[in-house]
């Protein structure tokens, strides 16, 4: 499984901060793997739509997160406006996005 | 006896009688001074009820928008992603001796005081709007932002980012947005969006130019300057007066700002954009302001603000409807120099040919 982590927006652009993470399953030890599909399939990726919630009108400088999975031929992306109110999404993006910083 | 009785706003026996008694001959030395004390505090309490009723019309004034006054509310969302949080400091309270609530509060009041000296607006909706600003959201959080109502502060993550309160051109960057919302309301995609933007860089530049006295001249035209730790090899998140030139660091990559209009970046990322493109129009106004000479805010913040809210200014609107705008605004407000000045501005960053 390939999963791609992206922050886009917010109130600065920072070319490589804000670049795509991408991490391909296959290529983790056993425990990062099986802690990465958990996470994808608690948060119910697949399933949920691909735009779970936008920013609200008049704002700016909003974050919004886009975590595209790949499976063989299956493709889902999911784009979700901060905060993330989705506990099992919001653990994902906590997930990859600390596994990006490091 | 009777008299010590009358201690009503709505006294009983009349002033011109208690004037007579306190002054007669047969009433008694403690009669007097009685119907003296009597009239004393009649004149004070007359006094308080005129006190009142100015208080009460201030505070309806206020409350209708019609009388600028600030209020500001400052939260602590103690690390959490839940807004407002925690109130934490209100309109005329004392220091917190938290930095990051201190600075929100005092920056919102610079920016208050901003508009309203300067545009005679009041507040962000012109009608008094509360400021209500968080503060400590989330962990290690590397954003600001506006959601429609509120301005919302991170932390930073103390690695590459200080907290975001700490600049007073991010704070007033973020109410900008309040302003511009309740205005032209540009819509937030592609070129209206970097126009939206580059007016919260335009005004929050302004407001520190202006809390600094600053002649647009001396002006470091920086936004979010004092942001980066030392670790990050850069000065601010953008520069005005030099688009992609803020920062070029290993970790962050290089500024990616353009300066001119053959420049312009073709995205669906970041709204199509709008926090890189917004350096054309921004640096157009710094061309301006500086070609003018003087305060920033003398005219061409005046020229900016008097065309957010011109009802031409459509919500769709591009860089090139904003330029003729403004270049007619100059002509309008001041003149020839002004207007010619306002259209070189725009021809050099290529908005205008």
């Amino acid at each position: 499984m390939i999963v791609t982590v992206q922050v886009d927006g917010g109130f600065a652009f920072f070319p490589k901060l804000n670049a795509p993470q991408t991490v391909d399953t296959e290529r983790l030890p056993a425990e990062e793997k099986n802690r990465i599909e958990t996470l994808v399939k608690e948060a119910h990726v697949w399933d949920i739509s691909e735009v779970l919630s936008e920013p609200p009108r008049h704002a700016a400088d909003v974050q919004t997160f886009v975590v595209t999975v790949r499976d063989g031929d299956r493709v889902h992306q999911v784009r979700a406006a901060e905060p993330v109110t989705d506990v099992a999404l919001a653990s994902l993006l906590d997930f990859l996005l600390k596994r990006s910083d490091e | 006896m009777m008299l010590k009785k009358v201690h009503s706003l709505c006294g009983i026996i009349p002033p011109y009688m208690l004037e007579s008694i306190s002054k007669a001959e047969l009433a008694n030395v403690e009669g007097r001074a009685a119907a003296r004390r009597t009239l004393a505090l009649t004149a004070v309490l007359q006094t308080k009820r005129r006190i009142d009723g100015a208080r009460i019309s201030r505070v309806m004034a206020v409350k209708d928008g019609s009388i600028p006054h600030k209020n500001r509310r400052i939260y602590t969302c103690n690390n959490s992603e839940s807004y407002p949080g925690t109130l934490v400091r209100s309109e005329d309270s004392d220091r917190s001796g938290d930095a990051a609530i201190d600075e929100c509060y005092e920056s919102f009041g610079a920016t208050f005081d901003f508009y309203q000296k300067i545009f005679e607006r009041n507040s962000l909706d012109n009608t008094g709007m509360d400021l209500i600003g968080s503060v400590h959201y989330g962990k290690s959080y590397n954003n600001a932002f506006w959601n429609g109502s509120q301005m919302i502060f991170g932390d930073g993550d103390g690695i590459y980012f200080n907290r975001f309160t700490q600049a007073l051109e991010v704070i007033a960057h973020e109410l900008a947005h309040g302003v511009t919302s309740y205005t032209a309301d540009l819509e937030y995609e592609g070129q209206s969006g970097a126009l939206n933007e580059s007016l919260s860089d335009v005004f929050g530049s302004m407001v520190k130019q202006h809390h600094l006295k600053q002649r647009a001249a001396d002006a470091d035209w920086l936004i979010g300057k004092g942001i980066f730790t030392n670790l990050v090899q850069g000065v601010a998140f953008r520069s005005m007066k030099a688009p992609g030139t803020a920062y070029n660091d290993p970790h962050l990559g290089k500024d990616p700002q353009p300066a001119h209009m053959k420049e312009f970046i073709h995205t669906t990322e970041d709204n199509g954009g709008v926090h890189k493109n917004c350096s054309i129009p921004n640096h157009a106004f710094y061309l301006l302001a500086t070609a003018l000479g003087g305060y920033s805010w003398e005219k061409a913040g005046r020229i900016w603000y008097a065309v957010l809210r011109q009802p031409e200014l459509v919500k769709n609107a591009d860089f090139v409807l904003f330029a003729k705008l403004t270049c007619e605004m100059a002509l309008k407000m001041y003149g020839e120099t002004e207007h010619n000045a306002a259209l070189n501005a725009w021809k050099q960053v290529g908005v205008i040919n």
